[in-house]
C-alpha cells in the first residue's frame, strides 16, 4: 500500500503531468494560425466598386478590421437614436452574396459568405442566430445613398424579381 | 479542557451510492439542460406568462437553505454556543456546497448560458439581481475564508471575527435573494415588504432542516461522528421556534393580503380557487411543512425520538420546497392586473391564470443544485477533516 | 429634462378646452389625419432635442374583430405561429375591456408601453433592456442573456421570451431564441422616416385609431391630442410613466 502511494505520487502523477503539458504544447504549436488559415479560404471580393471606400479599394482592410468595425457598431446599434454611419449586418449580407443556383444561401448553410472563413477557421459567430442573413430589398435596411447607387439598384431589382418569380411559381402550384 | 477530533469521511459502500447518486442528478440535469438549449424554452413548461418555473424554484431553494445551513457555525462563533462548535466545519462547507449549487442551476436555466462573461463584466446595479451576483461572490470569499481560519486555528480567537462577518453577510445575501422577488410591482402576489425577512426565516429553518439531514445522511453512510441532538434535545427546540417563525412571516404576508383588496383575488387563488397552488400550501407547506414537523419536535411522545428528528426535518424540507413553489410560481400565474375592476377578455395572457406544468427536464435541472451540492460535501469531506468525532475529556 | 416641462406646462395652460375648440380641432384634425398618417415624418432630431416618441391609442376607433395591427406587428417582426401560444412571440395582443359598473365596453392593443420609469429597465442585471435617449425601450440582445427577469417585472406583461430558434429573421428586427424580446415601437423603421407597423396597418384598416408622435413637441398631433383628449395611462398607480397612451376608456 505504502510502496503503491510512492509510485503514484512520485512517478505517475509528474508523468501524467509532463504527459499534459506536452500534449497541450503539441496541440498549440501543430495548429496553422487563425490568419493563416483565412488567408487560404478568403472568398472572392464583390466586384462592384461601391460608394464607401472600404470595400473596393483594399479588401484586407476589411478582412482584418471586420471584427472590431461590427463589435463596434454592435455597442452602439441598439442605444443610438441616430446612426450616422448606419451600418447593419444586413445591409453586409445584401451585397455579399453566395448563391446555390439562383437562390442565395442563408447562414445555416457552410457556402455563406461568412462561414466560407469561419468555418475553416474554427472561430465560431453567433451573428445570425438573431440577424437575417439572407439579402433583403426592405427600404428600412437601406439608406438612401446605398439604396440609390446604381449598381446596388440593378442587384435589388434582380433581387426583387427573382422574389416575385418564386413567390408566382409557389402561388400557381 | 474538551478538544474535538475531526476526521475525513470514509467511502463507505453507501457513501459511494450517494456519491454515484448525486453525479447522476449532476449528469441528468446537464443533459436536460442541453436538450433545452439546443431546442429552446419551449420544451420547458416555462412560457412567457410563467417566465420562471420549478427549476428557478429549486435554485432558489437551495440558495436560501445555503445561507441557513451556516446557522450551526453562526450559532457557535457568533452566540457562543459551544455545542454546535464541532459542526461548524461542516455547516460552512454546507453553506458553500448548496450556494454554488443553486447558482449552478440558476445558471444552465438561462436562456443563453454563452453570454456569461457578458453578464460577469456589465453590471446595471439598480438591479437586484446584478447587486446579488456581487453578494453571491462575496458570500464564497467570505465564508471561504470563515472555513479556512477555522481549519488552520481551531481554537483561536480569530475565528469570532469571520463568524460575525459570514453571519452579517448571510443575512445581506438572504435580503438581496428575497429582494428579486419582493421588487416586482407588476406581480402583486410578490410585491411586498415581508419579501426579505420572510426568506431569512424560511433561511433559518430550511438550512437547519437540511443540515440536520446532511448529518444523518453521513452517519448512515458509516461514518463514526458526534452527533447534533447530543446536544439535548436544544435542536429540537430550535427547530421547532426557527419553524414558527416562518409561519408567523408566511401568516403575515397572506393575512395583509385578504386585508387588502386589491390583492383579495390573488389570495383567493392562491388560497382557494388556483388548483395546484392550494394543494401546495395547505397540504405541502402547512400540514408537511410546519404542522407536522411542529407536532413530531414538541408533542411529548415523540421528543426523545431521534427518528422524529429526522422525519420532522425530512417534513420541513419538503414543505419548504412546497412553499417556494408556490411563492415564486402562483403571483405569475395569476393574470397581471392592468385593469384594476374591469372584466377583461380576449387575450388568456390577460384573462385567466396561466396554466403551468413543470416538465421532467426542469425538474432535473432543478436537482442539479442538489446532485452538486452532495458532489461537493462528499468529495471535500473526503479530502478536508470536517466530520466532528465525539468530545473526548483531556 | 426641459422638453417634459414644457410639455407639463402646456397641459396645465389648457385645462380647460370649451367644446367649439374641441369641434375644430376634431375637424381639423380628421382632416389631416390620414395624410399625416401615411406621410413620411421629418428625420429624427438629434439627441439634444429629447424627442419622446409615443403612441396614442383611441379605444373609440378600435373594433373588436380587427387584428391588423397584429397581423402586421408580427409580419414585420418575423414572429412566426408555431402553434404554441403559450410560448410563441406576440408583442401586442388585443384585449377588451368591459366596465362591470357602466357595461362600457372597449376594444385596444396592448404592447410595450415605453415606461419612462420602467420596471424591465431597472431590474436587467446586465442593462440589455434599455429606454433610448428618445423613450423607447428595447432589448439589446448583445447583452441579454436571458435570465427573464425583465418578462417578470414588467406589469403590462409586455416582454416575452424567444423560447425557439428564429427559423426565418426578419432583416429589420433581429431576434434569438434564449433572448428576452417585446416591441421596440420598430426602431429600423422610424429611424428610416417610416411609421411602426401597427400605425400603419391601423391607418390602412381605415381605424386610424393608433397615432404616432413626439410626445415631447407640443405642437405634434399626438402631443395635442394627448392634452385634448386626456389621453390615460394603464396603471398609473404604478408612476411607471408609459409613453402609450389611451383615449375613451376609463383607466
Amino acid at each position: 500500500m505504502q510502496q503503491f502511494n510512492t509510485i503514484v505520487r512520485h512517478r505517475l502523477l509528474p508523468a501524467l503531468l509532463l504527459g499534459a503539458l506536452l500534449a497541450a504544447a503539441g496541440v498549440f504549436f501543430a495548429t496553422p494560425p487563425h490568419e493563416a488559415v483565412a488567408a487560404e479560404a478568403a472568398p472572392p471580393v464583390p466586384q462592384q466598386k461601391l460608394v464607401r471606400g472600404h470595400w473596393s479599394e483594399n479588401p484586407e482592410i476589411m478582412r482584418k478590421n471586420h471584427k472590431e468595425l461590427l463589435l463596434d457598431g454592435m455597442t452602439h446599434a441598439a442605444r443610438a437614436t441616430t446612426r450616422k454611419e448606419d451600418n447593419t449586418i444586413e445591409r453586409c449580407v445584401t451585397c455579399h452574396i453566395v448563391r446555390d443556383g439562383e437562390k442565395p444561401v442563408s447562414a445555416a448553410d457552410p457556402r455563406h459568405f461568412c462561414n466560407q472563413c469561419h468555418v475553416k477557421a474554427g472561430v465560431s459567430i453567433n451573428c445570425f442566430t438573431c440577424h437575417a442573413s439572407l439579402p433583403t430589398t426592405d427600404p428600412a435596411v437601406m439608406s438612401p445613398e446605398v439604396r440609390n447607387a446604381d449598381v446596388i439598384k440593378a442587384r435589388l431589382q434582380q433581387w426583387q424579381k427573382y422574389t416575385q418569380e418564386q413567390a408566382a411559381k409557389g402561388a400557381g402550384k | 479542557m474538551k478538544y474535538v477530533t475531526y476526521r475525513r469521511i470514509l467511502f463507505s459502500r453507501r457513501a459511494l451510492i450517494g456519491l454515484v447518486i448525486c453525479a447522476l442528478a449532476t449528469l441528468a440535469g446537464l443533459l436536460a439542460t442541453w436538450h433545452i438549449e439546443s431546442n429552446g424554452h419551449y420544451v420547458t413548461g416555462m412560457s412567457n406568462a410563467v417566465p420562471w418555473g420549478l427549476s428557478l424554484a429549486m435554485a432558489t431553494f437551495c440558495i436560501v437553505a445555503a445561507s441557513g445551513a451556516l446557522n450551526v457555525a453562526s450559532i457557535a462563533s457568533v452566540f457562543g454556543k459551544q455545542d454546535y462548535k464541532p459542526f461548524s466545519r461542516l455547516s460552512c462547507l454546507l453553506a458553500l456546497a448548496l450556494l454554488a449549487g443553486g447558482l449552478f442551476a440558476l445558471l444552465i436555466d438561462l436562456g443563453r448560458p454563452d453570454q456569461i462573461f457578458t453578464a460577469l463584466t456589465h453590471f446595471n446595479f439598480t438591479s437586484v439581481f446584478a447587486v446579488n451576483i456581487l453578494i453571491y461572490t462575496g458570500f464564497f470569499i467570505i465564508v471561504g475564508l470563515y472555513g479556512i481560519v477555522m481549519l488552520a486555528a481551531p481554537q483561536g480567537g480569530i475565528v469570532r471575527p469571520f463568524g460575525v462577518a459570514s453571519f452579517l453577510w448571510r443575512l445581506i445575501m438572504t435580503t438581496g435573494t428575497g429582494s428579486v422577488f419582493g421588487v416586482l410591482a407588476g406581480r402583486g402576489g410578490m410585491h411586498s415588504a415581508i419579501m426579505p425577512p420572510l426568506f431569512i426565516a424560511l433561511s433559518l429553518s430550511l438550512g437547519l432542516a437540511v443540515f440536520v439531514l446532511v448529518l444523518a445522511g453521513l452517519e448512515y453512510s458509516g461514518q463514526r461522528q458526534a452527533r447534533l441532538d447530543a446536544a439535548s434535545g436544544r435542536i429540537r427546540g430550535l427547530l421547532a421556534t426557527l419553524i414558527a417563525v416562518s409561519f408567523y412571516m408566511v401568516l403575515a404576508l397572506n393575512l395583509i393580503g385578504i386585508a387588502s383588496p386589491a390583492q383579495r383575488g390573488y389570495e383567493a387563488f392562491v388560497l382557494c380557487t388556483g388548483g395546484v397552488y392550494p394543494l401546495l400550501f395547505w397540504g405541502g407547506y402547512l400540514a408537511l411543512g410546519t404542522v407536522l414537523p411542529l407536532i413530531l419536535l414538541l408533542a411529548p411522545p415523540f421528543r426523545g425520538s431521534r427518528v422524529c428528528l429526522l422525519l420532522a426535518a425530512l417534513a420541513t424540507a419538503v414543505g419548504g420546497m412546497a412553499l417556494m413553489y408556490v411563492l415564486t410560481i402562483a403571483p405569475q400565474a395569476y393574470p397581471a392586473d392592468i385593469f384594476p375592476g374591469m372584466l377583461v377578455q380576449g387575450n388568456p395572457l390577460y384573462t385567466g391564470p396561466a396554466s403551468y406544468v413543470p416538465t421532467i427536464g426542469e425538474l432535473l435541472v432543478g436537482l442539479t443544485g442538489f446532485g452538486l451540492a452532495g458532489l461537493i460535501v462528499l468529495l471535500a469531506a473526503r479530502l478536508i477533516p470536517l466530520l466532528p468525532l465525539a468530545e473526548q475529556e483531556d | 429634462m426641459s422638453a417634459n416641462e414644457n410639455r407639463k406646462t402646456a397641459c396645465a395652460g389648457e385645462s380647460c378646452i370649451q367644446s367649439r375648440r374641441r369641434f375644430l380641432l376634431g375637424a381639423g384634425a380628421t382632416l389631416l389625419a390620414p395624410g399625416v398618417l401615411l406621410t413620411a415624418r421629418p428625420a429624427l432630431a438629434d439627441e439634444a432635442g429629447r424627442q419622446r416618441w409615443g403612441l396614442l391609442i383611441d379605444t373609440r376607433k378600435c373594433v373588436g374583430d380587427c387584428t391588423a395591427c397584429v397581423d402586421a406587428c408580427a409580419a414585420t417582426n418575423g414572429l412566426t405561429d408555431n402553434g404554441r401560444p403559450a410560448t410563441d412571440a406576440q408583442w401586442i395582443r388585443k384585449v377588451q375591456v368591459t366596465d362591470p359598473g357602466t357595461g362600457h365596453v372597449a376594444h385596444m392593443p396592448i404592447m410595450c408601453q415605453h415606461c419612462g420609469n420602467a420596471q424591465c429597465v431597472e431590474v436587467c442585471p446586465t442593462g440589455a433592456s434599455l429606454k433610448r435617449a428618445d423613450g423607447i425601450v428595447l432589448v439589446d440582445k448583445h447583452l441579454c442573456i436571458g435570465c427573464r427577469y425583465c418578462v417578470m417585472a414588467c406589469p403590462f406583461k409586455a416582454r416575452g421570451f424567444t423560447h425557439e430558434e428564429v427559423k426565418e429573421p426578419s432583416p429589420i428586427s433581429p431576434r434569438g431564441k434564449g433572448s428576452a424580446e417585446g416591441c421596440n415601437m420598430c426602431v429600423q423603421r422610424i429611424s428610416k422616416g417610416q411609421l411602426p407597423a401597427c400605425v400603419e396597418a391601423c391607418a390602412r384598416s381605415g381605424h386610424e385609431a393608433i397615432l404616432f408622435g413626439d410626445l415631447n413637441d407640443p405642437t405634434s398631433l399626438i402631443a395635442k391630442r394627448v392634452v385634448a383628449f386626456g389621453a390615460a395611462a394603464l396603471r398609473a398607480d404604478l408612476r411607471t410613466d408609459p409613453s402609450v397612451r389611451y383615449v375613451g376608456v376609463n383607466l
